[in-house]
């Protein structure tokens, strides 16, 4: 039985997962690398609560493990993982016909964003962190999604592509459309 | 037990939960791929029927645009785009497949199908899957083949059928709706060439619809030419005085 402190810290992901397919027992150590990310992705992408989320990502976790074998090595496998995550939230939402309201972004997050949209706003403004979730929550949720995976988590176009499974450049229209549709939005709200 | 990893893990054991084997991954992806190339095969026959039935429509003998209209083989078209859009999802659905644009799927898709059929067609493989399903398949030919809409309008100048007797002037023919005619002829018909009239043959007439029986023939041609083997030079008709046109014996050396 592997434990926390067994796994190995200077071995990349994909490396690991060769590990995994001769001894499962080291899923422990990619579920630790990507435990924290795939919850905050999870969590932004829906209105979930904590123990919602909780258990979305275990969902999430389980996918990842009986699908192992179908992981193809041309792809990282941090764009595999999210893309589990992506659809599996995405099937949460048909399922239970909810739709994402929130962005339940951390302060930190809101550097990137008034890079990005050339906002004029001091990131400590509580007032102003609303009023930016306010307009991030009124985004279609393709448009939530593509925004915090670009801007947020600073994937690539092609990682973007892997994720989405959609073409790179569909995946440059779809930024585009959602950072438009942001910009409207938050001229029309505060402007 | 204090993180989501550990939980799992422990959910993993006591549920014996197993990674699915490759070759399931594999027999899937294959299936994908299969109905993908399926796809672009029955869209290359699709094109090669319907180029076939386009070159067997006598579009000069359409002298009202409501004809040629009516000739459109409109089914095999819907069976066309659908073969298309079904390549284009299997294809959307194998491994790789999400990297490549619509336009660019569907321009490949096109390009093989129309490509692939059109030489079908010229290997005559277009007219042989259609008299294949015209046999094998029940109401394949009223269904597809529009043909039969146009041909059945003798108020304008135009009657398809089946003969079903042969006189000295004329002969029977039952067209494709079942009602009975009466056809005259004579030598100043325009017959098509290879075109023999005799009992079981399927014709197409160009004329005047005399009566409500009677439709006098300008010009008789065969329903479905064949290309790829037509009759032999001798079957040219001559009349014998007794059943109309028969079949000459072919010429001895």
């Amino acid at each position: 039985m592997i434990t926390n402190k067994d796994c190995p810290l200077d071995i990349t992901d994909e490396a690991l997962i060769e590990q995994i397919k001769t001894n499962p027992d080291y899923f422990l150590c990619i579920m630790n690398r990507y435990e924290a990310k795939l919850k905050r992705y999870i969590t932004r992408l829906g209105s979930f609560s904590p123990e919602e989320a909780d258990d979305v990502l275990q969902e999430v976790f389980i996918k990842i493990y009986k699908n192992i074998n179908d992981f193809d090595p041309q792809l990282k496998f941090n764009s595999w993982a999210y893309r589990i995550a992506h659809n599996h939230v995405v099937s949460v939402f048909r399922h239970n016909s909810a739709r994402p309201v929130s962005w339940g972004a951390e302060p930190e997050d809101f550097a990137n964003i008034k890079d990005e949209f050339d906002l004029a706003i001091s990131i400590d403004d509580g007032l102003l962190r609303q009023q930016i979730e306010r307009v991030i929550g009124e985004l279609k949720p393709q448009y939530r999604e593509v925004l915090y995976l670009k801007f947020l988590e600073e994937k690539s176009y092609e990682e973007l592509s892997d994720i989405l499974k959609k073409p790179m450049g569909t995946v440059a229209t779809l930024i585009h459309k959602a950072k438009k549709e942001f910009k409207n939005k938050w001229s029309q709200a505060y402007e | 037990m204090n993180n989501i990893s550990e939980i799992v893990q422990a959910k993993i054991e006591a549920e014996h939960i197993a990674p699915e084997p490759k070759w399931h991954f594999m027999a899937r992806r294959s299936v994908f791929w299969l109905l993908t190339i399926g796809s672009i095969v029955l869209g290359i026959v699709s094109t090669a029927v319907i180029l076939n039935i386009i070159e067997n429509s006598d579009w000069d003998a359409y002298n009202r645009f409501e004809l040629v209209f009516m000739a459109v083989p409109y089914l095999w078209l819907v069976m066309f785009a659908a073969f298309v859009v079904a390549a284009y999802y299997n294809f959307r659905h194998s491994k790789r497949g999400y990297h490549y644009p619509l336009f660019l799927i569907v321009g490949v898709t096109l390009f093989c199908s129309i490509v692939g059929g059109f030489f079908f067609y010229r290997a005559g493989w277009g007219e042989d899957i259609h008299e294949i399903l015209i046999v094998r398949v029940p109401r394949y030919e009223r269904a597809f083949d529009t043909r039969m809409m146009a041909w059945q309008n003798p108020h304008m100048g135009l009657l398809a059928g089946r003969i079903i007797e042969v006189h000295p002037a004329d002969f029977r023919l039952q067209d494709f709706a079942g009602h009975d005619w009466q056809v005259l002829y004579g030598p100043q018909t325009v017959l098509a060439p290879q075109m023999v009239i005799m009992a079981g043959e399927r014709v197409k007439l160009i004329g005047i619809n005399k009566d409500d029986d009677i439709f006098e023939a300008r010009e008789i041609r065969q329903w479905q030419p064949r290309k790829k083997n037509p009759r032999p030079a001798y079957y040219i008709p001559q009349d014998n005085g007794r059943h109309g046109l028969e079949m000459a014996p072919p010429e001895r050396p």
